[in-house]
């Protein structure tokens, strides 16, 4: 029998998730949650040999959630749903040792064997998401330009962010003006779009 | 250039001595043909037509025509100006023939007027200065019709890309979409006498819905022409990330941008198959360049798979 821990802050859909997989004789979802800060504590508690996790929780998203699983509870594989409109999470995914990756709107069979095949100790990734992860590329930002990137979608201005990343404020310009370049935008608000939309950030 | 024409008249009427009324008489009358001339040049130069450009032309003559009289030898060389004014105003048949005839006319001039003539090298300075200012106005105008044309090219490939996926969106997507709907009617007909039948066609119409989604995703994709390098990149880090050792091997020269969709594909399913398959060995991913065309090949350990 396996066991599965399920994280999807949607109740339809996490129910839906939960009804499925109830319907294979060879499955049983031990834990049910809705926020990611609540995975691995759960977890730990009940062992499951997969999770799978939404890739937008909140308190914590699913991708930092895995990496925490995989750290804590190694021998809990972990299995990411997600849509195909942030192909860049790919990369963020692997590093984290997820070991499914597959997008929300697929078939309820393609989950099920996802999962037998993720406990058997294979990896599931979704074709269309490895093309769509090739076509959008690696982020070509830095780490530091990402944390700027971030601070800037809070819309903090340049001085406070620069307060925040202990920066000075001329090189937050820096890093956004070459942020900027990078992603091919035209000002900030689109470079944030842009990245937000290829996972990058 | 106009204002450095007025400068040039000026200093040779200071350089030659002639006196103030000459000075006076040369303001007076540039200031009665410079704004045509100028007004015409402009024109040339952004392709368009000088309104009342042969009453202008004429007028022009007549100003100039005055001015020979009037000043005499350091008033000719502006005949320059009633050439640059021909050569703008007339239709292109008189142009060259009324420009050379007033060329032509500046050896006789140049005798009359002229208490030390040299007929030939009046004629090749009235040339250079009316070249002076054909030139640049004529390269101007060039420039500004080659813009326009580049930008007339670009909005027709605009047009046909977009009437190209319109007809790709249209064939593909347009005709899934059209099938979902119409199988989805035929089940709520049939919800009520015949539940069974509604069931498995709202199975047909999920799958359907699935195959158009998919479908629409690959076209989409399609039209994003990302660069070959950032796909091969890409690829190596993908695998990297997920603990397959892969290493690129590229070609001497620059990669195309783009290249054909089979070889992309290759490489997708090679990626593919080698994060599902995760194989402890190493890979060598390489790109030749084979008749101007990337040719790719994959080898596990330098063994061609």
């Amino acid at each position: 029998m396996i066991t599965v821990l399920i994280a999807e802050d949607m109740h339809m859909i996490r129910g839906a998730l939960v009804a499925l997989l109830a319907l294979e004789d060879d499955m049983r979802v031990v834990a049910e949650l809705e926020r990611g800060d609540e995975i691995v504590a759960a977890a730990l508690r009940e062992r499951p040999d997969v999770a799978v996790v939404d890739i937008d929780l909140p308190g914590l998203d699913g991708l930092s959630a895995a990496e925490q699983l995989h750290e804590q509870l190694p021998e809990c594989r972990t299995m990411v749903l997600t849509g195909l409109s942030q192909p860049g999470n790919l990369l963020r995914a692997l590093k984290a040792h997820v070991r499914g990756f597959i997008v929300k709107d697929a078939p309820a069979q393609t989950l099920a064997d996802g999962i037998r095949r993720v406990h058997a100790g294979e990896r599931v990734i979704d074709p269309d998401l490895v093309a769509a992860a090739l076509e959008t590329g690696s982020s070509p930002l830095t780490r530091r330009e990402a944390d700027v990137l971030r601070a800037a979608e809070s819309g903090l201005a340049t001085e406070r962010i620069a307060a925040t990343l202990a920066l000075s404020p001329a090189t937050v310009r820096n890093y956004l003006s070459n942020a900027i370049s990078k992603v091919g935008a035209n000002n900030r608000i689109d470079a944030i779009r842009i990245s937000r939309n290829a996972g990058w950030l | 250039m106009l204002a450095g024409g007025v400068a040039v008249q000026l200093l040779m009427t200071s350089v030659y001595n002639s006196g103030v009324r000459n000075m006076l008489l040369t303001l007076l009358l540039l200031a009665c043909y410079l704004p045509m001339v100028g007004y015409q040049t402009w024109s040339a130069a952004h392709l368009r037509r000088p309104r009342a450009g042969r009453s202008m032309l004429a007028a022009t003559a007549v100003v100039i025509t005055s001015g020979l009289v009037l000043i005499g030898n350091e008033w000719q060389l502006t005949v320059a100006h009633l050439i640059v004014s021909a050569l703008i105003v007339l239709p292109r048949r008189w142009a060259i023939p009324a420009g050379c005839l007033v060329l032509a006319a500046v050896a006789p001039i140049d005798l009359l007027v002229n208490p030390a003539p040299n007929p030939l090298w009046a004629m090749l300075v009235v040339g250079q200065r009316a070249g002076a200012v054909l030139v640049p106005t004529w390269f101007a105008g060039t420039m500004r019709q080659l813009r326009a044309t580049r930008e007339t090219l670009a909005e027709q490939a605009v047009l046909g890309e977009r009437i190209r996926i319109d007809r790709e969106l249209t064939g593909t997507v347009g005709d899934s979409l059209n099938t979902i709907a119409e199988r989805a009617a035929a089940a709520a007909a049939l919800a009520r006498t015949d539940p069974e039948q509604a069931r498995q066609d709202l199975m047909a119409v999920v799958d359907g819905s699935r195959r158009a989604l998919a479908e629409a995703r690959r076209l989409i994709r399609s039209y994003q022409r990302v660069p070959l390098r950032t796909e091969l990149d890409t690829a190596v880090t993908l695998l990297s990330a997920a603990g397959v050792s892969a290493q690129l091997v590229l070609p001497d020269r620059d990669l195309p941008q783009h290249t054909d969709p089979e070889l992309r594909e290759m490489l997708r399913a090679t990626v593919d198959r080698l994060l599902r398959e995760q194989p402890p060995c190493s890979y060598v991913i390489a790109v030749e360049m084979s008749s101007g065309s990337p040719r790719l090949t994959v080898s596990r350990d330098g063994v061609a798979c």
